[in-house]
């Protein structure tokens, strides 16, 4: 029983990070057909200003606000600055791809030359740990918990109820329709770069927190996941990253519990390729990944 | 002195064998391989387990699976057919008619996937530390000075070399090299002038693969230590960085681009004074190789020599050849867009038809 | 002139919408058949199918004796048909010459077997394919372009390299959408010379066409579609006086 508790406690607490992490990915694909590779090393980034801020201040809020300012900051300068440099000048999808990948490469080699050897943290913003049944859980780890639902439901209304989100699906469903109808795909395309890279941000210092040390590696880690969490749910579907990030989240603490922790990255993974094998457009996606890339 | 170039040049033909295989999938398919680096891993592996022996049998301080001491050369041929399996798995799962950049992506996905199992300590490849004390091939038989040994080795990865340009030439000029390109830039059109794609791609994959198992092992069985640091999803891209800086598709400029990216790079730095901590050079030559990919995208994205136009000698007994059309400059590469039609020339069409 | 490719209550879907809904007709051989019909009618959908770009749910299509109805684009290629698309698909990356030498029918030369063990074989295939393309090339008046990128040229010029690389393989069959499309009127009578040129070697021919002059010039036989089915098949004349054919388009 306690395994159970523990499974579902723990896996809720990284699911949420990751599927938080998936949406902003998946959803700034979804409107903007990019595939950003430098998104993990954006992650890191923002980690590391959340620990220069974390020397004079401690205060969360802080923290993450700033986290998303940055993160929303950067990823609009690659997105409207130098992707779309690239795809005005004809670059093809897969060009687009090595260049993020360029873009993450020099982010992260930037920081580990900034950095040094050996692992940095954050001050400490431990909370005050209690249970639930047996696991103990602090109540930083609940906060942060608190803060990916809230975006994810923030995500969920701006999606669903405002006029925003409603010309973002439609502009992630068809461009040129949209355009079209008179929907100022550019406007949308910052606004999701923005709104994507906050997301990022916010992820970043999240992550920051809960791993205690972290290095120029760390924001790849999770970014790993977060790919994967958002090709399980289907690329380009928000609803279908926040359950895959949920569920990869919940499996990888079942296979720690009920195998072995060494396990834990393999069986998760594992999941990743069956799904690629049997679906690879993902189990929410009712189409292939077959579009090129938008002006 | 000697002992640093002979490294320095066995270091480079492996280099260039692995970038001439990445060529023939992503230059010449158009296959996005950017997990190419495991293909790579698992020769080398293979051939490691291949001639350590049995795990309990070093006292057992390296956990690993199987393990026998074969003799040279069986290990590299081992670690090139276990990479070209793994080859034919992968490429059973990721060569389905995925959009370019997906493709990409999940094979990118593959790669981290293969790093994080080589990193559980679970007994499988002896996790994080890797494999070491990995005996050099023939070193007892051949009695040599350590010196001596590498000239030797240096003989061996050259002769290597020149099977692999040997074998790939022969491949790409024949009407299979033009049936992959085909595929690569059209592939509707492909299959509509009766190619399959998906086996051709296959075929592409496998053969690369393979390539990049071979181009592991030999350098494992230099180095006689391998571990996951050593085939972390970056090198994937210092060689592609190659292929675009020297030029896709011809094993010319990739040999440039190979010689030019990881090898000068590696090398030079080493002459550097050691500035900041170690490690601060390594992961500044990495910022300078995102750069330099950047800058060749965008200013020179068929790289320092294009792919060349193919053409075919005057047939011998039709009047001879009429006077070729002005040549148009090449045409820019892999990373274009395919550009819309020009307006109708009529003049000149009208003048071709008289 | 014998039946040589027939359709039978052929039915294609795409998601809920019925494209083609039970389309009868047969093509003859030794000439060109036109298929015509307001937009919408599934006449591009009819080819797609045959040539195995789309997969279709339900009827038949024989050519000559095989049943082509399910198989993958290559396998149709292989069996003896070859098609055009409507929008010029060369492969713009490779010269004119090379397109043409991959419409040559796939076989042991250019596998990759041939390219290691049968250097001897392929070499000299590949120089008679050479001749044969340059011998088109000549025909269609692209000689001297023969070393130009096709993505270069222009609409008219690609669809003549495109039907050439279609001449390449042998077919017995071609399938042309809308040959005519994006083309100056001019290059449109060379291409349509070419064609009947072609027709008079032995190839047959189903065209969809929108251009009512080329059908009426190139075609012996016309059928007629409107919303997934056939209403008319006849010679051009009687097509043009017919009712039926008149309100499918008002309507369409």
């Amino acid at each position: 029983m306690s395994l159970l508790v523990d499974t579902i406690v723990f896996g809720i607490i990284s699911g949420t990070l990751v599927a938080i992490g998936a949406v902003g990915f998946t959803l700034q694909y979804g409107v903007t057909n990019v595939l950003n590779l430098a998104y993990g090393s954006i992650l890191t980034s923002a980690i590391f200003i959340g620990y220069l801020l974390s020397e004079h201040t401690t205060a969360l809020w802080l923290l993450l606000v700033a986290g998303a300012l940055w993160g929303a900051g950067l990823s609009y300068l690659l997105g409207m600055g130098l992707i779309a440099a690239f795809v005005r000048r004809g670059t093809n999808s897969v060009g687009i791809a090595i260049v993020t990948v360029s873009v993450g490469l020099i982010i992260q080699f930037g920081l580990e030359a900034i950095q040094g050897p050996g692992l940095l943290s954050f001050q400490s913003v431990a909370g005050s740990p209690f249970h639930i049944f047996n696991a103990i859980v602090s109540t930083t780890q609940t906060t942060l918990v608190g803060v990916a639902v809230g975006l994810m439901i923030l995500i969920h209304l701006l999606l669903r109820h405002t006029r925003l989100g409603l010309a973002m699906r439609a502009t992630s469903a068809d461009p040129s329709l949209s355009r079209g109808c008179g929907i100022s795909t550019n406007r949308i395309r910052t606004l999701s770069w923005l709104i994507s890279g906050g997301l990022c941000g916010v992820t970043g210092i999240i992550l920051g927190i809960s791993v205690g040390a972290f290095q120029a590696t760390t924001g790849n880690d999770l970014f790993i996941l977060v790919i994967a969490a958002a090709i399980v749910g289907g690329i380009g579907r928000p609803y279908g990253a926040m359950i895959g990030g949920l569920a990869l989240g919940i499996v990888s603490e079942a296979t720690a519990a009920v195998l072995s922790p060494a396990l834990k990255d393999v069986v998760a993974c594992g999941v990743i390729v069956l799904v690629l094998v049997a679906r690879p457009q993902g189990i929410f996606s009712d189409y292939s990944a077959s579009r090129s890339v938008a002006l | 002195m000697q002992f640093y170039v002979t490294s320095v040049l066995i270091v480079t033909c492996v280099n260039v064998i692995a970038a001439w295989g990445l060529d023939l999938q992503f230059g010449s398919t158009g296959i996005n391989n950017f997990a190419f680096i495991i293909f790579s891993a698992a020769g080398a592996y293979t051939a490691a387990i291949l001639s350590l022996g049995p795990s309990s049998q070093l006292g057992g301080f390296q956990q690993y699976v199987g393990g026998s001491r074969l003799p040279f050369p069986l290990p590299i041929i081992g670690g090139v057919i276990v990479a070209g399996l793994l080859a034919l798995v992968v490429g059973a799962v990721t060569m389905r008619r995925l959009r370019g950049d997906y493709e990409a992506v999940v094979l990118l996905v593959l790669s981290l996937i293969a790093t994080g199992v080589a990193l559980a300590q679970i007994g499988l490849l002896n996790g994080p530390a890797g494999l070491a004390l990995i005996p050099k091939p023939l070193s007892s038989t051949l009695g040599l000075s350590s010196l001596g040994y590498q000239w030797v080795y240096l003989a061996w990865s050259l002769f290597l070399v020149l099977l692999v340009f040997l074998f790939l030439r022969r491949l790409l000029r024949a009407p299979f090299g033009r049936n992959l390109r085909a595929a690569r830039d059209n592939e509707a059109a492909a299959a509509a002038v009766g190619r399959n794609v998906f086996s051709l791609r296959m075929q592409s994959f496998v053969i690369g693969g393979m390539i990049a198992g071979l181009s592991g092992a030999l350098l494992v069985e230099f180095v006689n230590a391998w571990a996951p640091g050593s085939w972390l999803y970056p090198e994937t891209f210092a060689l592609i960085t190659a292929i675009i800086v020297g030029g896709r598709a011809n094993m010319a400029g990739v040999t440039i681009g190979t010689i030019l990216v990881p090898v000068l790079f590696l090398e030079v730095t080493r002459f550097l004074p050691a500035i900041g901590y170690p490690g601060l050079i390594d992961a500044l030559e990495w910022v300078v190789i995102g750069m330099l990919t950047l800058i060749f995208m965008w200013f020179r994205p068929q790289g320092l020599v294009p792919e060349r136009r193919r053409r075919f000698a005057p047939s011998l007994h039709l009047s001879p050849r009429p006077e070729q059309s002005q040549l148009s400059p090449p045409i820019d590469s892999h990373f274009a867009m395919a550009r819309p039609a020009p307006a109708e020339p009529v003049s000149s069409t009208e003048a071709a038809m008289e | 002139m014998t039946d040589l490719l027939s359709i039978s209550d052929l039915r294609c879907t795409f998601g809920g919408l019925c494209a083609v809904d039970g389309a009868t007709f047969t093509c003859k051989s030794g000439q060109i058949t036109g298929l015509i019909g307001p937009n919408g009618a599934g006449k591009s959908t009819v080819l797609n199918a045959v040539s195995g770009t789309v997969q279709s749910v339900g009827g038949s299509i024989r050519f000559g004796d095989q049943e082509l109805r399910g198989r993958q684009p290559h396998q149709v290629s292989r069996a003896g048909i070859s098609r055009t698309f409507q929008l010029a698909n060369v492969f713009g990356r490779m010269t004119v010459l090379e397109n043409l030498l991959l419409g040559a029918p796939p076989g042991r030369p250019d596998s990759l077997r041939g390219a290691l063990f049968g250097a001897r074989k392929w070499k000299k295939w590949e120089q008679d394919q050479v001749e044969k393309a340059r011998g088109l090339l000549a025909r269609c008046g692209l000689s001297a372009f023969e070393d130009q990128y096709a993505g270069e040229l222009s609409g008219g010029q690609k669809r003549l390299v495109e039907i050439s690389r279609a001449l390449m393989s042998d077919a017995t069959f071609v399938l042309l959408d809308e040959p005519m499309a994006g083309v100056n009127p001019r290059l449109g009578e060379e291409i349509a010379l070419y064609l009947k040129e072609v027709v008079a070697d032995g190839v047959s021919m189903l065209m969809v066409e929108h251009e009512m002059g080329v059908v009426a010039d190139l075609c012996e036989t016309v059928i007629v579609m409107a919303q997934g089915q056939v209403i008319m098949e006849g010679s051009m004349d009687d097509i043009q006086q017919d009712q039926g054919v008149r309100d499918a388009y008002l309507v369409g």
